[in-house]
């Protein structure tokens, strides 16, 4: 019997330690990951304003345009959705943008324009407050429910590549806020500390499935917070300094947790 | 182990039951045996997952934002497994019959990491436990080799830790019952009272393949 026993304590001893890997872990990603996550969701939501900026911007310039250029005009900025007025609202045609005016020009200090995307999920207020600079505040919202806000002030720019459909390049300082809504909530509160600088992604006409904007300098603070945590102090603090950025080259120093990397 | 002893004590009523004076036709002693075994690629409550990878369940929603920071913040270490150990006990009711019943472990480890300071921030553990009855058919019978296919069907509990989105802070134990199966397709075992045993073509929760060591008995039994 104690042949036996002794037998197999040792077969149940070899067997346990002869564990293995069944399955090799991830890579593990970038300390500074997590924040440069949400530097791009942020750059993304701010980009989204910019965009409806631009379109307006750009139907300002049209409706300006002596009749005999307009068709350049179009060709260059709307070459598919040809924009069409009906009193002071304009209707880019086959698209999803209707921009309304008070009947002044945009770039007329007073003048208040708003562009309304998928019939208010995406709306913004544009106010012009001097030359080639506007107030602009926007909310995005979600069956009711309201997704994202931000107030902005945005300055137009010489574009860093002046052909195609850029007009203007953008600079931006401001707050916004966004929300993702599930069982793990999180918002996320951004502020512009440092002028950022916002440049056309491509060539393309906006209306591009993949046209953004995207931020080639300055600086931004944005605040995470887990809307659902009891401990409303836990929030986490992101900076992305972009101001060692050189035209297009655009470097982004992410500081995540106290670790900071250059992406 | 009850199925086991159950088992016993029918085959000691029908020798204890026999007639004084006649002798029976063909005696056959009974046979008890022990087995201690290690199986590899069990089939656990989280085959699809282990087997087929994470993706099996991700790639069914979009990515979130809350997803991709919260992912972002901790990466998996590598899945460990025991295999399935497991311990045993048969008795032999007729030359070509064993039934008994086999309790088995399986677990499997993995660490979540911290992606900024690789510090271990949780855990991904599952452990099972599965019971299962199982009658054997020994189909070859020799002194020393013996060659048999098996059936079991029993009962398992699966326990673990459920890294809920990956959030560090939501951290529960998750329990989660089932059946447990095993088909032996092939199994040998070589040795007298002292043998090892190898099995092969087996699905279930013992493992696909198995190999163990026995220690067999006949036990001391009275005579009236």
């Amino acid at each position: 019997m104690k042949k036996l026993i002794f037998s197999l304590v040792l077969a149940v001893i070899g067997l346990t330690v002869t564990s293995c890997i069944i399955e090799e872990g991830s890579t593990p990603p970038r300390e500074t990951q997590a924040g440069k996550v949400i530097f791009n969701y942020s750059e993304q939501f701010i980009s989204n304003n910019l965009v409806l900026v631009d379109i307006a911007i750009k139907i300002n310039k049209f409706s300006e345009t002596p009749a005999e250029q307009k068709n350049a005009i179009e060709d260059r900025f709307f070459p598919q959705f040809k924009p069409r007025a009906t009193g002071n609202t304009w209707n880019l045609q086959n698209s999803n943008y209707v921009v309304t005016t008070d009947g002044k020009s945009l770039e007329t200090v007073g003048a208040k324009w708003r562009v309304n995307q998928y019939n208010d999920f995406f709306v913004i207020n544009i106010e012009c407050i001097g030359s080639k600079q506007w107030k602009v505040t926007s909310q995005m919202s979600f069956n009711g429910q309201i997704t994202g806000y931000s107030d902005l002030t945005i300055k137009a720019l010489l574009p860093e590549i002046s052909s195609g459909a850029a007009l203007f390049d953008y600079s931006v300082s401001g707050s916004c806020n966004y929300y993702a809504y599930s069982d793990n909530s999180i918002s996320v509160s951004c502020t512009i500390k440092e002028l950022m600088k916002f440049v056309l992604a491509n060539q393309q006409s906006y209306y591009k499935a993949s046209s953004r904007f995207y931020a080639a300098g300055g600086k931004i603070e944005m605040v995470v917070t887990n809307i659902n945590d009891s401990d409303s102090e836990k929030r986490d603090l992101i900076i992305a300094d972009l101001s060692s950025s050189v035209g297009t080259n655009v470097v982004n120093r992410i500081t995540f947790k106290g670790v900071t990397q250059v992406w | 182990m009850v199925f086991a002893t159950f088992a016993n004590s029918q085959e000691r009523i029908r020798y204890a039951g026999k007639p004084a004076g006649k002798s029976i036709k063909k005696s056959f002693p009974i046979e008890f045996d022990f087995r201690v075994s290690h199986g590899i690629l069990p089939i656990t409550y989280d085959f699809p997952e282990n087997f087929l990878g994470e993706s099996y369940y991700c790639d069914v929603a979009p990515p979130t934002i809350e997803n991709e920071y919260y992912g972002a913040q901790q990466y998996q270490g590598n899945l460990y497994s025991t295999g399935s150990l497991n311990l045993s006990h048969s008795v032999r009711v007729k030359k070509w019959l064993e039934v008994g019943a086999v309790l088995s472990y399986n677990g499997s480890f993995r660490n979540i990491y911290s992606t900024v300071d690789h510090s271990v921030i949780t855990t991904d553990n599952r452990h099972s436990f599965f019971f299962t009855p199982t009658i054997r058919f020994a189909w070859f019978t020799r002194e020393w080799v013996r060659m048999y296919s098996s059936v079991g069907l029993g009962v398992g509990v699966m326990i673990s830790d459920d890294p809920q989105f990956r959030n560090v802070t939501f951290h529960e134990k998750e329990i989660q019952f089932g059946p447990s199966i095993q088909l032996t397709g092939f199994g040998i075992s070589v040795g007298k009272s002292v043998f090892g045993f190898a099995e092969a073509g087996a699905v279930g929760t013992l493992g696909l393949f198995t190999i163990g060591i026995g220690y067999r008995f006949k036990p001391v039994t009275k005579s009236f």
